[in-house]
């Protein structure tokens, strides 16, 4: 009986020792995807490439340019809250969650470049894709991404003494590869090096015509690469290089502009976007960052308002057709408020660049070096010749001064891009250039204040890493 | 043959008239109130019973003569009773008077129960009666100052909101500081996260959980007790019993109902500005800026306006007063009704239980109903076998409404100004809504938000003892739970067309946790000195998650009351699956009854961990010697009971998300039609379990024959590879997530609990008092930042030698008595009008010095009084939202406390001067974070108040089938003593993640108050 017991015992534990398996473990949340299955072939490189197109399309939706015109003079003090007060009154701190999603947000489509760079390598004989097509497309993107968050992070680039001249100043942290390891900011030149090349990679890379690219320029091409390059050149002050790259494009090009005044007018084809996020419908609205801030037409006060400033700078010229581009609420009453027109739709895709822009910026960057004025002119007539009643009275001749050039081409862009993110980089970078504008500060600010760049978030502060200082400039 | 069949059954029936008596009883003890499941056994046979819920009994088929009673119970002394069975039979009452030692009671430790005496562990124990004593918007919150080391922060006043609980502490930063819960076995469902921070508010997965059906709760608190459960015990375990079948009364089933109906009322309310105090305010805001003429206006001007325009806002906007608190708020109804019945055979033991409650906050349209239904069934197969099953089934719908930071009466509190009216426009002033501001009243009565939840927890145990001291117990268990997160907006909330309709969204999350163990226990008894128990054990547990989230356009209603035509998305999101496979083995040695040792060996798998470290390994020993048995003491006649104990071992805690090992991707998605596929976070092979090593030494003293019964421990937890989850990389990384061991942690307390049975004669005057005193600091956060680490959502961060959760801020000084401006200290402590955050420091603790409770119940004939006082002593409250509502006048309404500003040279007052712009206090953000507004978090409140009356034996007699009536009124959250200026002190505001749930739980950011209840309650037992 002793015995059966011991039996009995010894048996039972056996069983209870060895009833499971500990490769039960081995699971794995359902609906969770990991590497090995999704990404097997080139078809999902692809994806991912797609995948950086469609997080970039999130941050330029509208909100990554809204927070470069809260930094302007063209918003109306009107329901400003919150994290966007921060950067309308020029104090973001490290906190500010708007700032800081549009960083990460931004630095997300560099990570996924990144790691398409290392699927390339490894399907690099997959038939499915074309490499250099992919690898173009990855580079663009960086460049793209990398610029956008130098344009917010550091001061610009150029000669003026109260910048450094050298470019030695702090830029913004690079990324090249997947890493959880922190990155230290680089200088201002390594910066814009940084991109310059990756954008010379591009051009390189892809083709002329994408062959995705049927309808829409949703996928950099050859001539999105140069434009953008020359947007770079341009931004940090390299006028000669942002010419050359111009007048290969301008020249090469089949582009011709729109009759439309709005840029955002697309619900036909616009055959003077270089590149373009593209929205598919109301579901799939790439411009709500737009729509959901300036719309004028479905609200009765827009939810951000056009200022009395730039309001009153508009209608110093009523011949002007872009006027019909900002909405008068309330007219003559106490309550007269402001909106923009240009955002009236219930989704439209984002023009990010832009031939009216190419050409201001060739006259621009002739201007401003003082050579081939007759380009320059003719460069600003081209847009001048659209956007006013009486355009003839106004068009520049082939022997204008190189400052009337440049006055009249940086007036051509104040009222071309009201409301589109670009008044406080042009100021930026002008005074960077070492000139004096009139007047010399933006709301107050001069060019070189160190509110005009956002605070980094403070977890990008590690050791080592330069935050920006806090200043507020109003 | 006929004959003498008749001849026999006519034997049987004089046999049976001769021979079957009935020994029948009841059972009572002191107050003459029934003992239910006391044994009855006729010394020296084999012959017993147990009482009813009556306390009745009977023994059947006694011969007459002269027998000897045995009554015993537990809690109760036995008594021996000599009696006489007659020819017509014998009735005896007997009075079993409570045990004062109590070493013999059960306690729950995990796959199995021990007596009292044996525990080596820190081990409580707390009755369901106990938990059901008060309304609460969960069970886990009646376990608020009733119990030593546990310390509960209420959720908040919304219907159904969970609590915090800790225990012992808190020493995680990342990982959930949440107990195991394990209800009948099962490690229950238990993600406070599972729908994220919606509208103010997280899931409670414990709200549908009825606490009508739990019969004990035990808590395991030191490693000596949790390292049973391994790499999961060390935030402690809660352990719930739910009950099971009882003997009714004269062959019939025990019946029991209890109904309550009661009212919520917040504890506080805002004292927000009405409009002529906002005008009055916001104008001498824009005069001290320099302005002049009318100050410009949220939602009617701008600062950019002209002076007309300005004025003519001015004048429109005085003519609205809306009191937005009011009409957010409103007083709440309760109702709660239960019924259970249960009975016991010889071969089936039930119990079944249904119940209905519907509470009402206090914040209009806010709701939690749950109808919940439990059968508990035992069978006695042999003497060998028994098969046990656990059936509960529960739907809780929660109707919510916006909270906090999402709207409602946060909105209230904040964005909805008095000046804007609730509508505007139409020939009366009422058709449309007004919308150039926050208008809280638009979700109010256009949004339909109800989550559903589906739970059902059922098990089925087979306990089989085939030699003898050798007993097996084989439990498998499944945790469902669906939850549906439902919400409808109307076209008048989107602001749109009625043509166009409306939109409707569910988020469907389905968890599905299946769990078995196996244990085998051999008690080997060499001699009546030496006993040892051995136990060896397998579980495995293996939970899933599914998320699907829809979205319908062009409705009228929520995806329950209307089937969409359309479906304009229909996604599935990654769930939360794991697994854990352990072995573990508890072998106890006692020697002579009062020296006890414990082993306890745990080994884990998971799934949540990394591939280079699969399992861990919990051991812990335990030993206690009960000096009172000591030849010494035994006759001691003050000490009637003495017992120390140590215990020392290793507890884990691996609460983390089952993700976060994994490198993952996502393809949800398109752009511009074209699939797309990208990563989303970054692989850690490396992910462990957080471990503690605890050691622990106590001290049992009972006094007097009990009547003073002190429980002293010391416990100290060293934590290393605490886990920081969303460790915040740098965000150039572009990664959205990534989960790393990284710190170390120190968290020491001492817990000091006593028992006194002050009166005990017909007035019976008993004090239960607990205080827990913890010492708690960050050891190492390896070679991350403090605010890499964060603090969750709070300004809260991790510092060394500081304890989790210290509040890391500017130092605020005082008003400047010229300038009226606010001066703040930098880190030198140098007086400085510029914040910032630089100058932040470690300044406060949001976790308390100290925290316990007092109960004193009082018993005169049939009533009883109990007054439960719960208190915290020290650590501070940050009060998120005051630096918005006291501090730069912006868009958010202000409090009366503004009263108290300077306005001219040479005024001492406790706010600045009023501005509009926030560079005049120094910053560039109105989100000014100082020490002005961190609070001292001390207080005490009266949580409790029920006095009850049970009708005595005499007046129960006259209604015919009820054995017991039970009138109670009850009162909780009567009053707080605090100097806490903000609307309630106790706070656990909602929660982004379980770092900002462990660091930041006393911070309030527009969170509603608790609520205050009346209520009154009926009990019958049938």
């Amino acid at each position: 009986m002793k015995k059966i017991n011991k039996i009995t015992i010894i048996a039972s534990l056996l069983i209870i020792g060895f009833s499971s398996c500990t490769s039960w473990t081995e699971i794995k949340p359902e609906g969770l995807l990991l590497e090995d299955e999704a990404v097997t072939s080139g078809q999902d490189v692809v994806r991912i490439v797609n995948s950086t197109y469609d997080a970039l399309a999130n941050r330029l939706n509208g909100t990554a340019q809204i927070y470069n015109d809260l930094l302007g003079d063209e918003l109306a003090d009107f329901n400003i809250n919150g994290d966007r007060k921060e950067m309308y009154t020029r104090g973001v701190i490290p906190f500010n969650s708007s700032s800081n999603d549009n960083f990460k947000g931004i630095y997300r489509c560099i990570f996924r470049a990144n790691t398409c760079l290392d699927y390339i390598q490894k399907y690099d004989n997959d038939s499915f894709f074309n490499k250099s097509i992919l690898e173009g497309e990855i580079k663009f993107i960086r460049a793209l991404s990398h610029f956008e968050i130098a344009k917010l992070y550091a001061h610009p680039k150029g000669t003026s003494p109260l910048v450094d001249a050298n470019g030695t100043q702090l830029g913004i942290p690079i990324r090249k590869i997947v890493t959880i390891a922190p990155v230290l900011r680089s200088t201002i030149n390594g910066t814009y090096e940084a991109i310059e090349n990756d954008l010379l990679d591009a051009i390189a890379l892809l083709p002329i015509a994408h062959p995705l690219n049927t309808v829409k320029k949703a996928h950099a091409d050859k001539n999105a690469a140069k434009a953008l390059l020359a947007k770079v050149y341009f931004q940090s002050n390299q006028y000669q290089k942002a010419i050359d790259v111009l007048n290969d494009l301008l020249s090469n090009s089949s582009l011709v502009l729109s009759d439309s005044l709005n840029h955002f007018d697309n619900k036909s084809f616009n055959n003077e976007y270089l590149f373009q996020f593209v929205s598919t419908g109301t579901g799939d609205n790439r411009a709500s960052g737009y729509t959901g801030n300036y719309r004028s037409d479905n609200v009765a006060i827009p939810n951000m308002q056009i200022s009395s400033l730039a309001y009153n700078y508009m209608i110093q010229d009523t011949t002007d057709k872009r006027i019909n581009l900002i909405k008068v609420i309330n007219k003559g009453k106490p309550d007269e408020v402001y909106g923009s027109a240009k955002y009236n739709y219930d989704y439209f895709d984002v023009p990010y660049l832009l031939l009216t822009d190419m050409y201001l910026m060739r006259a621009e960057a002739l201007a401003i070096t003082n050579q081939n004025l007759s380009t320059a002119a003719s460069d600003v007539n081209k847009i001048i010749n659209r956007s006013y009643n009486n355009a003839t009275s106004k068009i520049l001749s082939g022997s204008e001064l190189a400052e009337v050039i440049k006055f009249r081409v940086r007036e051509e862009r104040r009222r071309e891009f009201l409301l589109e993110g670009d008044r406080i980089q042009t100021f930026k970078r002008i005074g960077a250039n070492g000139e004096i504008q009139t007047p010399n500060t933006m709301r107050n600010a001069a060019f070189n204040c160190n509110g005009l760049i956002f605070s980094y978030p403070q977890t990008e502060v590690t050791i080592g890493f330069s935050q920006n200082p806090l200043q507020t400039c109003n | 043959m006929k004959s003498r069949l008749l001849l026999t059954l006519v034997g049987i029936c004089l046999s049976a008239s001769i021979f079957a008596q009935s020994i029948k009883g009841r059972v009572e003890d002191e107050k003459k109130l029934p003992i239910v499941g006391a044994t009855v056994m006729i010394e020296g046979t084999k012959k017993g019973t147990f009482t009813n819920e009556s306390g009745v009994f009977e023994i059947k088929d006694v011969v007459t003569g002269k027998y000897k009673l045995k009554i015993s119970s537990l809690g109760s002394n036995t008594s021996y009773k000599e009696i006489e069975v007659t020819s017509n039979g014998a009735f005896i009452n007997i009075i079993l008077k409570e045990d004062q030692k109590k070493l013999d009671e059960v306690v729950v430790v995990g796959y199995g129960v021990q007596r009292k005496r044996e525990i080596t562990g820190a081990v409580a124990q707390i009755s369901g009666k106990a938990l059901n004593d008060m309304p609460v918007p969960s069970f886990e919150s009646a376990l608020q100052g009733k119990l030593a080391g546990v310390n509960v922060t209420t959720g908040s006043g919304l219907a159904g909101s969970g609590a915090v609980v800790r225990i012992r502490g808190i020493a995680s930063i990342g990982a959930g500081g949440d107990p195991l819960y394990v209800i009948d076995g099962i490690p229950i469902t238990q993600d406070y996260f599972l729908n994220g921070n919606s509208g103010g508010m997280n899931n409670n997965p414990l709200a549908s959980i009825n606490p009508n059906d739990i019969e004990t709760i035990d808590v395991l608190k030191d490693a000596g007790a949790s390292a049973i459960y391994g790499s999961r015990g060390a935030n402690g375990v809660i352990l719930i019993t739910t009950k099971r079948g009882k003997k009714g009364l004269n062959k019939s089933p025990s019946i029991n109902f209890t109904s309550t109906f009661g009212t919520s009322q917040p504890t506080a309310l805002p004292n927000m500005l009405n409009t002529q105090q906002y005008l009055q305010l916001r104008q001498e805001a824009w005069e001290n800026d320099g302005g002049t003429g009318h100050v410009w206006l949220p939602g009617y001007s701008s600062s950019q306006s002209s002076e007309a325009a300005r004025a003519a806002a001015y004048n429109k906007a005085s003519q609205n007063n809306t009191d937005w608190v009011k009409l957010t708020t409103r007083v709440g109804i309760k109702q709660n009704y239960d019924l259970s019945i249960s009975d016991a055979y010889k071969k089936l033991n039930y119990y079944a239980g249904v119940s209905y409650s519907n509470n009402e906050s206090y914040l209009v349209g806010n709701s939690y109903n749950r109808l919940a239904g439990r059968l508990n069934l035992d069978f006695n197969i042999s003497k060998k076998l028994k098969i046990s099953t656990n059936s509960s089934l529960s739907q809780g719908n929660n109707y919510r409404v916006n909270s906090a930071w999402a709207g409602g009466l946060g909105a209230a509190m904040s964005t909805a100004l008095p000046i804007y009216p609730t509508r505007v426009g139409g020939a009366n002033g009422d058709s449309t809504y007004f919308r150039n501001g926050d208008n809280p009243l638009i979700a109010q009565e256009q949004k339909i938000w109800r989550v559903g939840e589906t739970r059902a927890i059922n098990n089925i145990a087979i306990d089989y003892n085939p030699i003898k001291n050798l007993y097996f117990r084989g439990q498998g268990g499944y945790d469902y739970m669906q939850l549906y997160d439902d919400q409808f907006n109307s076209t008048k909330l989107l602001n749109i067309a009625d043509s166009i309709g409306g939109n409707a969204y569910r988020v469907g999350t389905t968890t599905k946790n299946l769990n078995y163990f196996i244990t085998g226990t051999y008690n080997y008894n060499p001699n009546d000195n030496n006993k040892f128990s051995f136990m060896l054990g397998n579980e495995f547990q293996k939970s899933t998650a599914s998320v699907v989230t829809q979205r319908t356009e062009k409705t009228t209603g929520t995806f329950y009351d209307k089937t969409p035509d359309t479906l304009y998305q229909d996604q599935v999101a990654p769930g939360n699956a794991w697994a854990f496979l352990s072995y573990f083995s508890r072998i106890n040695y006692s020697y002579k009854e009062k020296y006890f040792a414990q082993v306890i060996l745990r080994a884990d798998w998971s799934s949540r961990f990394g591939e280079n470290n699969r399992v861990a390994f919990m051991p812990a020993v335990s030993a206690g010697w009960v000096l009172s048995e000591e030849n010494f003491l035994r006759n001691n006649k003050s000490i009637s009971y003495l017992k120390l104990r140590a215990s020392a071992g290793r507890s884990g805690n691996s609460n983390i998300n089952g993700n976060a090992r994994f490198l993952t991707y996502n393809t949800n998605g398109n752009y511009n039609g074209l699939p797309i596929t990208y990563p989303t976070q970054a692989a850690n092979p490396d992910l462990r379990w957080e471990t503690s090593f605890i050691w622990d030494a106590g001290v049992e003293l009972g006094l007097f024959n009990d009547r003073i019964f002190t429980t002293v421990d010391y416990f100290d937890r060293r934590v290393s590879d605490v886990i920081i989850e969303g460790l915040a990389i740098s965000p150039s990384t572009g990664m959205d997530n990534y989960t790393a061991n990284v710190g170390k942690i120190t968290n020491r307390g001492l817990e000091f609990g006593i028992k006194t049975r002050n009166l005990t004669g017909k007035f019976k005057w008993n004090t239960n008092f607990n205080i827990t005193k913890i010492w708690n600091s960050i050891d190492d956060i390896g070679a991350y930042s403090q605010d890499a680490v964060g603090g969750g959502t709070n300004d809260t961060r991790p510092i060394i030698g500081s304890p989790i959760g210290t509040n890391y801020l500017v130092r605020f000084s005082h008003i400047d008595q010229q300038t009226g401006l606010p001066v703040y200290l930098d880190v030198n402590g140098n007086a400085t009008s510029k914040w910032d955050i630089a100058n932040r420091m470690g300044v406060g603790s949001v976790l308390p010095d100290a925290s316990g409770g007092m109960t004193n119940t009082f018993s005169y004939k049939g009533f009883d009084l109990s007054v439960l006082l719960n208190f915290v002593l020290g650590g501070n409250i940050y009060e998120s939202s005051a630096k918005r509502q006291l501090g730069v006048v912006t868009d958010w309404n202000m409090r009366t406390d503004l009263f108290d500003r300077w306005q001219k040279p040479g005024d001492n007052a406790q706010y600045a001067r009023l501005t509009l712009n926030e560079a005049n206090y120094g910053s560039n953000t109105v989100w000014i974070n100082t020490t002005q507004f961190l609070h001292d978090a001390t207080f005490a409140r009266l949580r409790n108040i029920t006095l009850a009356y049970n009708l005595q034996p005499n007046a129960i007699k006259k209604l015919k089938k009820v054995r017991s009536v039970r009138l109670a009124i009850i009162a909780t959250n009567i009053f707080t003593l605090t100097k806490y200026s903000g609307l309630d002190p106790e706070i656990a505001r909602d929660f982004e993640n379980a770092t900002d749930r462990n660091m930041s739980p006393n911070i309030t950011y527009l969170t509603p108050p608790q609520e205050r209840t009346y209520s009154f309650q009926i009990n019958v037992g049938f």
